[in-house]
This record gives C-alpha cells, sequence and structure tokens, in this order.
C-alpha cells in the first residue's frame, strides 16, 4: 500500500467569508488518518485586511496541537514534508466566497445550450445576475441595460452542437461584445465561449484584443450529450483568478495549493456522487446537507443523478433577507415550550443583530432549535423545487455537524432531521463531525485514496438508522412488535405506536437482529425481501429509531396539544 | 468567532468614508462644514438604455442614409423632445428624444441614449469637515466628539440638540412623556413598545429617537418612519448600558448627529456623534477580547448589563441548557462573577 501513496501528509484548508478551517491528514500504519484540526475567522474584511492573517492563526493551532512545524522562519509553507516531520507534501483548498464573483450566462435554446448552463452555474458560487438567450423576450436596450447594470466578472457563452446553428452563434457573441463594449474598458468582464467549436475561431477574431478570451469544449456537443467538466475547469481557473483580485491573501493561499482550489458546491457534489457509489445499496438515493455560516449547499442523488442547490444562509449574511423570508408562525409551530409570539419575535430580531450568540437558557434553546428546524426545511424545500428533486426515500442522509457542534446530544441533530427532511423507506442518519466532505472533494481531484481511506475511519459517524413505518391506522395504536435479539442471546420487544418516534435501546455501534411482527395492517415488504428472518442493523449515536408519523407531519393546530406532542416526540428521543 | 467593539466614547476622531457605487458626482470640496443630512455627492443606482434603429425608424434603405440623417453626435446631452434624425425629401419624418438623455454610441444606423435619472444623495451622516475627495468614489468626512454606537437603526440621518427626561436605565418611554417640548430635538428614551411613541414623535416635529430598545413588532413601523431611530442595545425590554447613560445624559442639549443609515454588510454601526471643539485620537479598532476588557452582555438573563473580563476559558463548558461553549468569566459592579458565553459578548470601548 505504502508505495502506492505517494503523497504522505496533506493539509486541507477549508476557507470562506466567516471561518478557516485546516485538516492536517498523515499516513498511520499504511492508511490516511485526520490526525487534527484547528479554526480561526477569516481576515480579509477590517481590520485585517488579508486572509493570511486567519490562515496563519489557524496554522499557529495546528502547530501547537501536532507538534509539527508547517510554517518556515519567513513564513511560508514546509512543501513537501521533511524528515524531520515537518512541513506538508500537498496542500488542498476548497472555499465558499459565493457571489464573490458574478456571471451572465448566455445560450440559445432553454431545452439545449440554457440547460446545460443552468447546471454549470447550480455547482458554482458565482452569483448568476442574468441569462440571455436566442428567444429573450427583452428588447437590445434591456439586455444592455442588465449587461451595463450587472457589470458582471465574466460572461459564459454557449450554445449550437458541434457544426450546429453558426449563424444564431455568432449573433449571440455579437449581442454581447455590443453590450460590453459600452462598459468601462477596466470593467471588460472574462469572457468564455464554449459552444460550437467549429465557429471557435471566428469568435476568437470577433473578440479580438477587446477583452480576455477562454475557449472551451464545447458543453453540450450534440442534443442528448452533454459536457460540462472542460467548461466548468474553465470557470474555476478564471474564478480564482478573479477571486485572487478581490480577495486580499487569497493568491498566497492558492498559490500553495498543488491544483486549482474547487468551491464547496463542486467538492460536495463529487462527495455525495461518491457517497453514492460507495453505498452498498443497488442505485442508492444519497442526500448531504452542508450547512454553514457562509452557505446552505444540499446535495442529492437519485438514480446515480446528481442535483444540487446552493443558497447563502441568510442568517449570517443578509439579516434583512433572513427576516423578510422568515415566517415567525414556522418557528412558532415547532416550539416545544410556551412562549409567546412577542418574546418569539423579539428573540429572532435580536439574532439579526448578534446572529453567533448562544442561547444560555432553556427558552432560548427552544426557539433557537425551532429557529433551526426552519432553516433546514426552507432549505430543503428549495433544492426540491430549484432542482426538481422528488425523492422521499433515501438511504444515506450526510449532514455537516460543524454547525450543530454547540448541541452536545445527538439527538437535537437526529430529530431536526427527521422533522424536516422527513424520509420514508429505512434510511442511515450520518454525521460529517468536523465538516470534512468538501475538503475531501478538492483533496480527491489529485488525491483519490485519502477520501475513500478517511470515510472508512470515523470521520463520518452513523447517527441513526431510521425506519419509517407506513401505515394508515389511527393515532396512538399499535402498529408493529419489534423484537431485539442482542449478540448475547437476550431478547427485548417493544411495541411500536402510530404517529410516535420510538428509540430502541441499542448503543452506538451495537450490532442486533430485529424481528418485526406487524399489528394491524402493515405491509412487511416496506422493509425489504426476506424481512421475517430478521434483519441485522448497526445502532448510531442515537441507536436504532422508528418513526411512525404521517408525511407530512401533521401538527395540532391547538397550541397545548402541539406542544404536548413536540414534547413526548423528544422524550422519545431522550431529549 | 469575533467580538464586535461598540465605542462609547467621550471624546474620540470619527472618520467615515462614504462611497458610492456605480457612475456619480462628489458635491462637496475639501474642508466644506456639513450637515448630518446634507447630501455629499450623488449617484445613479440603475442605468437605463434606449436603442434607436434610425433606418427602421424613418424606413430609410441603408445605413449611409441613416447616418446623413443623423442630426447629433456622441456626447451630446439631450432634453425631450430635441430632434436625433430626420429624413431627407417633402414627406421628412424625424426621430425625437423620448427623455433627457446622453448620447454615448452611434453604431452602424443604431443610436445608443443613455437615459437621464434622479440620482440618490450620499448624506454625510453626521455634522463634519470635508478632509478628502477620492474622485469619482467617495467624499471623507471628520469630526471630534463623543461616539456613541448602536445595533439598529432605521436607516436615517438628522441632527438636533438631544433632550431626555429619563431617569434611570430602566424607564420605558411612553407616549405620555414625549411633550411638545420635545419638538425639533432628539429625544433619548428608554425601551419603546407602543407604536404610538413613534406616532406621536412625527406630530411634534421630533427630529430624532435614540431608544434603549424596542419591542420588535414596531420594527416595521420604526423602518417606515420619517424620522431617525436608534436602538442601543437591541430588541425587548433591554436597559441602556450605564456608560451610554451616562454619556448622553452629560451632553443633553447639545447638538448631536444621530446617523442610522449603516450597511451591515460592512460592519457599520449607527451612531450618535455630539461634535465638540476639541481634538482627539481615533478610537481603537479590530479589539480582541481579553482579560481587563470593559464588555456588555447582549444576550441572556443579564442582557445589557457591563462587566469586565476576568478570564477566558481555554475549552468549552456545558450551559444549564446542555449547549456547550467557550466562556468568560466577567465580574460586575458589585463584584458578582458569572459565566458568560464569548459570543454573548460586546466589547465598550
Amino acid at each position: 500500500m505504502s508505495e502506492l501513496i505517494e503523497t504522505s501528509s496533506v493539509l486541507g484548508i477549508k476557507i470562506d467569508t466567516h471561518t478557516t478551517k485546516l485538516f492536517l491528514f498523515d499516513i498511520v500504519n499504511g492508511k490516511y488518518h485526520l490526525l487534527a484540526t484547528s479554526e480561526s475567522d477569516s481576515t480579509h474584511k477590517e481590520p485585517y485586511n488579508d486572509l493570511r492573517e486567519g490562515l496563519f492563526k489557524a496554522i499557529d493551532q495546528l502547530q501547537r496541537i501536532t507538534g509539527r512545524f508547517l510554517l518556515d522562519n519567513e513564513m511560508n509553507l514546509i512543501i513537501p514534508s521533511q524528515t524531520d516531520g515537518n512541513g506538508v507534501d500537498q496542500i488542498a483548498i476548497s472555499f465558499g466566497f459565493l457571489d464573490s464573483v458574478s456571471i451572465i450566462t448566455a445560450g440559445l435554446l432553454d431545452s439545449v445550450s440554457i440547460e446545460s448552463l443552468s447546471k454549470i452555474t447550480q455547482s458554482t458560487h458565482f452569483k448568476h445576475v442574468d441569462q440571455i438567450s436566442l428567444n429573450d423576450s427583452r428588447k437590445m436596450d434591456e439586455i444592455l441595460t442588465s449587461v451595463i447594470n450587472n457589470n458582471p466578472d465574466m460572461i459564459l457563452i454557449s450554445g449550437g452542437t458541434e457544426n450546429g446553428a453558426n449563424k444564431s452563434v455568432l449573433r449571440m457573441v455579437e449581442i454581447i461584445l455590443f453590450c460590453i463594449k459600452h462598459l468601462p474598458k477596466e470593467k471588460f468582464p472574462e469572457l468564455i465561449y464554449a459552444g460550437n467549436s467549429s465557429i471557435s475561431n471566428k469568435v476568437q477574431e470577433m473578440v479580438s484584443n477587446l477583452t480576455n478570451l477562454t475557449i472551451s469544449e464545447n458543453i453540450r456537443p450534440a442534443i442528448e450529450n452533454e459536457n460540462l467538466r472542460p467548461a466548468l475547469n474553465s470557470l474555476n481557473e478564471i474564478n480564482n483568478q478573479i477571486l485572487q483580485k478581490k480577495i486580499p491573501g487569497f493568491e498566497f493561499i492558492t498559490s500553495v495549493a498543488r491544483s486549482t482550489p474547487v468551491p464547496y458546491s463542486q467538492s460536495i457534489g463529487t462527495m455525495t456522487n461518491f457517497l453514492s457509489k460507495l453505498s452498498s445499496e443497488k442505485n442508492s438515493n444519497i442526500l448531504v446537507i452542508d450547512l454553514n455560516q457562509e452557505t446552505i449547499i444540499i446535495a442529492g442523488t437519485n438514480q446515480g443523478n446528481l442535483k444540487l442547490n446552493v443558497e447563502k444562509n441568510f442568517f449570517h449574511n443578509d439579516p434583512d433577507k433572513y427576516l423578510a423570508e422568515t415566517n415567525i408562525k414556522n418557528i412558532v409551530k415547532w416550539l416545544y415550550k410556551e412562549i409567546d409570539f412577542e418574546e418569539v419575535n423579539n428573540y429572532l430580531w435580536a439574532k439579526s443583530i448578534r446572529p453567533d450568540t448562544i442561547p444560555v437558557d432553556d427558552k432560548a434553546l427552544a426557539i433557537e432549535l425551532s429557529m433551526l428546524n426552519a432553516l433546514v426545511r426552507r432549505s430543503f424545500q428549495n433544492f426540491q423545487r430549484e432542482s426538481g428533486f422528488s425523492q422521499e426515500n433515501f438511504n444515506q442522509i450526510v449532514i455537516n455537524g460543524d454547525y450543530f457542534s454547540k448541541y452536545e446530544n445527538p439527538s437535537e441533530l437526529t430529530l431536526i432531521l427527521l422533522d424536516t427532511i422527513q424520509p420514508k423507506g429505512i434510511t442511515n442518519l450520518f454525521l460529517d463531525q468536523h465538516g470534512i466532505l468538501p475538503i475531501l472533494g478538492s483533496i480527491a481531484v489529485d488525491n483519490p485514496l485519502l477520501p475513500i481511506q478517511i470515510l472508512e475511519g470515523q470521520a463520518i459517524t452513523l447517527l441513526a438508522k431510521v425506519f419509517y413505518v407506513q401505515s394508515k391506522a389511527k393515532y396512538d395504536t399499535p402498529i408493529l412488535k419489534i423484537k431485539i435479539e442482542y449478540k448475547d442471546g437476550t431478547f427485548l420487544e417493544e411495541q411500536i405506536l402510530k404517529e410516535s418516534i420510538t428509540k430502541l435501546p441499542v448503543t452506538p455501534g451495537q450490532f442486533v437482529k430485529i424481528f418485526f411482527e406487524p399489528m394491524g395492517n402493515i405491509h412487511l415488504s416496506q422493509f425489504g425481501k426476506n424481512i421475517e428472518k430478521g434483519l441485522i442493523v448497526q445502532g448510531g449515536l442515537c441507536g436504532v429509531i422508528f418513526d411512525t408519523r404521517t408525511r407530512p407531519i401533521q401538527l395540532p393546530k391547538k397550541s397545548a396539544e402541539r406542544i404536548e406532542l413536540i414534547k413526548k416526540w423528544r422524550k422519545n428521543m431522550d431529549l | 468567532m469575533e467580538t464586535l467593539t461598540y465605542h462609547t466614547l467621550g471624546l474620540a476622531k470619527i472618520q467615515r468614508t462614504r462611497i458610492f457605487p456605480g457612475r456619480g458626482d462628489v458635491l462637496v470640496r475639501v474642508g466644506q462644514k456639513v450637515d448630518a443630512s446634507e447630501p455629499i455627492a450623488q449617484f445613479i443606482p440603475e442605468e437605463k438604455f434606449s436603442i434607436l434603429n434610425i433606418r427602421k425608424e424613418l424606413n430609410l434603405k441603408n445605413i449611409e442614409d441613416s447616418r446623413r440623417a443623423i442630426n447629433i453626435k456622441i456626447g451630446d446631452k439631450l432634453k425631450k423632445g430635441d430632434l436625433i434624425a430626420q429624413s431627407a425629401g417633402t414627406f421628412s419624418k424625424s426621430v425625437n428624444a423620448q427623455f433627457d438623455s446622453e448620447v454615448i454610441n452611434i453604431i452602424g444606423s443604431q443610436v445608443i441614449l443613455r437615459l437621464s435619472q434622479n440620482p440618490k444623495p450620499i448624506i454625510a451622516g453626521f455634522e463634519s469637515i470635508v478632509t478628502e475627495i477620492l474622485p469619482f468614489r467617495g467624499v471623507v468626512v471628520e469630526t471630534n466628539g463623543a461616539l456613541i454606537q448602536g445595533v439598529w437603526g432605521n436607516q436615517k440621518a438628522i441632527s438636533g440638540p438631544i433632550i431626555s427626561n429619563m431617569n434611570d436605565v430602566f424607564e420605558e418611554l411612553t407616549p405620555d412623556k414625549i411633550d411638545v417640548t420635545f419638538r425639533g430635538s432628539i429625544v433619548f428614551g428608554g425601551y419603546c413598545s407602543a407604536i404610538e411613541v413613534l406616532k406621536a414623535a412625527i406630530d411634534l416635529n421630533i427630529k430624532g429617537l435614540i431608544l434603549s430598545s424596542m419591542s420588535a413588532s414596531l420594527a416595521t413601523a420604526a423602518m417606515n418612519c420619517g424620522i431617525p431611530i436608534i436602538l442601543l442595545e437591541g430588541f425587548g425590554p433591554l436597559p441602556v448600558n450605564e456608560r451610554a447613560f451616562e454619556l448622553i445624559k452629560t451632553n443633553e442639549t447639545k447638538v448631536a448627529s444621530i446617523n442610522a443609515i449603516y450597511d451591515v454588510k460592512k460592519f457599520e454601526k449607527p451612531e450618535i456623534i455630539i461634535q465638540l471643539p476639541v481634538e482627539a485620537n481615533s478610537p481603537s479598532e479590530g479589539l480582541e477580547l481579553k482579560t481587563g476588557l470593559v464588555v456588555r452582555i447582549n444576550s441572556g438573563q443579564y442582557q445589557g448589563r457591563a462587566a469586565i473580563v476576568r478570564k477566558i476559558n481555554d475549552t468549552k463548558s456545558k450551559l444549564p441548557n446542555g449547549v456547550r461553549s467557550t466562556c468568560a468569566i466577567v465580574e460586575f459592579n458589585d463584584e458578582d462573577l458569572v459565566s458568560i458565553p464569548l459570543a454573548n459578548l460586546d466589547i465598550l470601548e
């Protein structure tokens, strides 16, 4: 194994507008392990105005934790690793900075180039400020107005399958050039052409020396054929160049990376696809939720197709927008304590001023958990709507635990997932304790072995195995009897009631065999084939859970009844 | 996580840079004295363009005919109705400007016009002197005086004498406490929960409100209110911190500028500035939380109270509600020591 591993130690840098987080990996006993993490506030804004300050603080922490020097006397990163153990062999970077770079896309037809352009922009962190198409209903002066006012950093043009729609594509290029000529010269955007390659030279001629032009492979070489990766790579490179100019210190950080730094969205997309293939289930449906202070990224696979949605976490970045989009009734609805509307409203507005405050009493905690519930729910609904993702059954749901690390009891996070995603079927809930997935996705570009070995370890922990039970029985009716067989041969029986959450007495990591006995009209086939022989399951941090609540979950209208019900569910989750 | 600093200073040099996005003009010169609500620059928030195809408009045969028909040149400023192009012949047709505009380009038979828009003003925000002009970008203004930073404002600014009938930090500002003697003044009050206070302030021509806090149910009304409103502490029933209380009471009847225009994304804060005729130093920025600093507790049971940091813990503690957080031990005036999460502290400097 060791001769296959050319790179020994790897430093992952995960950086966005709020946080700079470092991950140090190295080989122990022939396998990659996560040795340590460290974190600092990002420092590209006042008073430091340079990302390096935050990076060096985080490196300093890492050096103290590991006893390993990563910087030399001149504050340069030591690459490669030295015989004395100092330094690292590889640095990989994944970054946020959502909406820091703006893009206009221009294509021909909605169902062809426009569709592919949308897929590309959805998996980037660009602020997609406009889309121009051949059948654009706007007049030319409106398009000109939009380009001037939006003043994009780059314009991505596509259209025409190979040797197709030559005239239309050239007309589109003319329109774009006409518009950008009316911008101040120093504000001319970067142009990327990723359309019909037979006219690339003509496009080059037309653009001439007006502005920088990058020619990439056609994103839609044939109607039924899509080829997004080359254009995405070009966009990533140009994005990095632009960010280097816009964000002080970004150039230093990216100069030490082996490969072009990758935005969180693409890293998460890579890892979601990878997790889907790793799963023992055929055609595994995976959902990955990466919630951090800057972005909320949700990625899902359905029959091998990846869908992704990236949005800003307005709570931390645009409090006015957060307040405008938040329906306080949705927060009050999920409270497990009686708290009057005025108090919830005051808390919400106070949090909009200081989003990082910690809830110190039970009431504040109740409001805060309900706010998180509303945030995850809305983000998931946005993901479903924007990406057309309709899947309800997930083999695996993975959530970034960084954001939730202040809630010590993993049952809080588990319950939020069950209340918001409301998965059907049998689902494994996983916790990415350190928020490591984005960095694994960026490391995978040069070192595909590392993510595999890290995922085999403790980085992603099983939160719970969840069984959703479909039944038309009435509230509180026993619908299922579960017999749990432990390794020592002992048995335990549990009765599962309708509209309940039941946490089986299975400890984390423990393997048990469970047998199902229906009580009433329950189809055992919903749990899989040959279920009468029993099912071996492993307990997660929250054991094994049966969720028999109707989908979508119905809450009583009267607040006293609603609070009692939510309290009951929390009690069943040991909260 | 960075701890925010809120200045409450008796005397400081206050320098602020007002930048405008996009195209704009500076309206002042270096050395000019400006009022809080005086425009110092103006800019066009959104441009609008019009493209006229003269060949089509005049039904001409070719581009050459169109160019001959065009009566204007690049850079010309047009008023509504001005002639842009006219065809020759007995039955000549003309194209006139539909709006006030500027000719920015003529390409082939197309005339591209930038339509005149009403500019948006950038105001000074406080009584100050212009110290620097940033060509095509903005203005730097400066003054010396007391500086009190708040936590929320309704995006308006004004100057006026400060007046208050507050006797202690816990008082609530109710409609009956506002009377006609407050006309033309900036009123300093405590917690406000009655919309009638805002209405009374408008009716009595009060220039602005400085409140310790406000019920969030009034937030929308406050945003739409015609006068500037600043909150010193936040939302919900909160007393004003003693430092700010003393400082404002000491400067009662003096002219203050309240600038509730701020961009939270740029970490700006709403401010009260009381100009004083004394040279001062700039306040410290980017302070890091450490022992000895004065802090304000911004959440929970002790919200609004000031304290001194005595110790910052290295590791996370578990709070009574089960939440884990890094905390600091802080000491109140009465020498009580409490443990507060770092995230729940503001530095008062």
